[in-house]
């Protein structure tokens, strides 16, 4: 296997490691000799890459919501118009599964952390999660009108949809982690942030990802209502709702607009196709190497 | 010299008030002494393992054991991501070795166990008895003098437990560990121990020594008598 030596060796500290200038072809990678990952040119231009993407996401995403573009007329949709709505609803429905996934791992692990957290925290969790998230939507909307943030509005309530899929699901994944690999973390020393780095997260990543796929689809269903802030706002007119694909699909529905409301549902469809193809998909067949059975 | 690990009157509860499962434990086991615990499901030998290994705390009594132990698993307990050389690496790694260190001991002991053409696979990869194989190796790489085995061979077939009965002889003459081991074969324990400890109840019912030379051959008329005596000590009533 070819092995890249210029990107780290390049850095201070991370020169080519001894046992390399000996012929073994695995390196060490960021100070982590325990886990010896080969890299090639490859890896380290993959990497590159979705930094790349992950900035050009945030730029795009602060763009967008500093100067939105959601008046729209329903009478007078282009392609364009649809494309720039499904672009909205993803950045949208992304914002909020970001949040949603920073907040509900810490917090799963808090809960799940021991019999007595569980005991107390999990009715709480549960009695949350059971209150149906757009019973609360016009007080929401309205905290955020008078923010002038309809956006986070929507980002919200998204959110709050997402979140209790994935902490539930993490919640059973720590259950599954087995008695016998918390007695070797005792045994070996892995403690405190090393036993919730080294072993905690990686044993729920499926846990994550599954519980993430259902996140998504929960929160497509919440968008479609989440876009059309109108029908929440006293005395709100269409447009006040946000370009996306709910607003498109509840607007043109209203209107007798056929085509731009099959032109959206088309898009929606794609769209949920496409990120279960590139996205699920490989994320499902690659947390395979983290299950414990 | 490894130091001895010395139970005093021990005694563990997990329940509050206290539902004692060890009761007035009572041993000492010397350096480099090949120890093996044998007795019913449920009658605390794990427990006391767990009590050496840190995992668990007496309830009252006094134990003397070093800080620092290896311990294999029943289950192999090694973590599904990583590969075969990296879950040794990771364990010694976990004591801060130096990275030069922990890279040398590595691959040592995976060659110690026969693994070193298997130290990029995945667990998943292995068989039942490389896996375990792995689990002894990161239960050595951590360089202690102490090695606990909670029954790692119970899930295998026999021919693969002969085998890796051979290797853990040949690597406790070669590092000279104390060995603490679970057993709930009587065979395996005859075959492996200097002294066998019976357990009744959570209680120490009686210690066996078996003097018989190594290898010991199970076919041999003294063999018998000596898993014979194990069992006729398991059958007599708890001295509570």
């Amino acid at each position: 296997m070819m092995v890249s030596k210029g990107l780290l060796a390049a850095r201070p500290g991370f020169g080519v490691p001894s046992y390399m200038a000996s012929g073994f072809q695995v390196r060490r990678y960021l100070r982590r000799p325990h886990l010896l990952y080969e890299t090639t040119i490859a890896h380290h231009l993959a990497a590159i890459g979705i930094v790349l993407a992950a900035c050009g996401a945030v730029v795009i995403l602060g763009l967008h919501f500093a100067n939105p573009k959601d008046a729209f007329n329903i009478q007078d949709v282009s392609p364009m118009d649809v494309a720039t709505a499904a672009a909205n609803t993803f950045f949208r429905m992304f914002l909020a599964y970001l949040i949603a996934l920073v907040a509900s791992v810490p917090l799963a692990i808090v809960i799940a952390r021991t019999p007595r957290t569980q005991k107390i925290l999990l009715p709480i969790a549960d009695i949350l999660q059971s209150i149906p998230v757009l019973a609360f939507f016009p007080v929401v909307v309205v905290f955020f009108t008078a923010s002038h943030a309809l956006e986070l509005a929507a980002v919200f309530v998204i959110f709050i949809s997402m979140l209790w899929n994935i902490v539930f699901t993490v919640i059973g994944g720590l259950q599954t982690i087995p008695d016998d690999i918390r007695s070797a973390a005792i045994v070996f020393k892995v403690t405190g942030l090393r036993r919730f780095w080294y072993i905690t997260l990686p044993a729920i990543v499926p846990f994550v990802i599954t519980g993430s796929l259902l996140a998504w689809a929960q929160g497509w269903t919440v968008v479609i209502v989440a876009e059309v802030l109108h029908t929440y706002i006293p005395h709100g007119t269409p447009s006040q709702d946000l370009l996306g694909l709910g607003s498109l699909l509840v607007d043109s529905n209203a209107s007798s607009k056929t085509s731009v409301f099959v032109a959206t549902l088309a898009a929606m469809i794609l769209m949920v196709a496409l990120i279960n193809l590139f996205v699920w998909q490989p994320l499902l067949r690659f947390s395979q190497r983290f299950r414990f059975d | 010299m490894p130091s001895p690990i010395v139970f005093s009157h021990v005694e563990k509860s997990y329940e509050t008030p206290p539902n004692y499962v060890v009761h007035d434990f009572s041993l000492e086991l010397q350096p480099s002494e090949f120890f093996c615990l044998v007795g019913a499901s449920g009658c605390g030998k794990s427990t006391i393992l767990k009590m050496i290994a840190g995992i668990e705390a007496p309830t009252h009594g006094n134990l003397t054991k070093p800080d620092h132990v290896g311990m294999v698993f029943q289950s192999d307990a090694l973590l599904p991501w990583l590969t075969v050389e990296e879950n040794v690496a990771f364990a010694a790694h976990m004591q801060k070795f130096e990275a030069a260190k922990v890279k040398r001991l590595t691959a040592q002991y995976l060659a110690m166990v026969h693994l070193d053409k298997f130290a990029k696979k995945y667990p998943r990869e292995l068989s039942g008895g490389q896996r375990q194989r792995v689990g002894i190796a990161r239960a050595l790489v951590v360089e202690s003098d102490v090695l606990l085995m909670d029954e790692p061979f119970s899930a295998l077939d026999p021919m693969i437990c002969d085998e890796l009965h051979l290797e853990i002889l040949q690597i406790w003459a070669a590092t000279k560990k104390t060995i603490v081991m679970i057993s709930h074969h009587f065979e395996e324990a005859v075959t492996l121990a200097d002294r066998v400890g019976v357990i009744i109840d959570g209680r120490l019912a009686q210690i066996l020594p078996v003097t018989l030379p190594r290898p010991r051959n199970a076919d041999e008329e003294p063999f018998a008598l000596q898993v014979k005596a194990i069992r006729n000590a398991l059958t007599v009533p708890s001295p509570s």
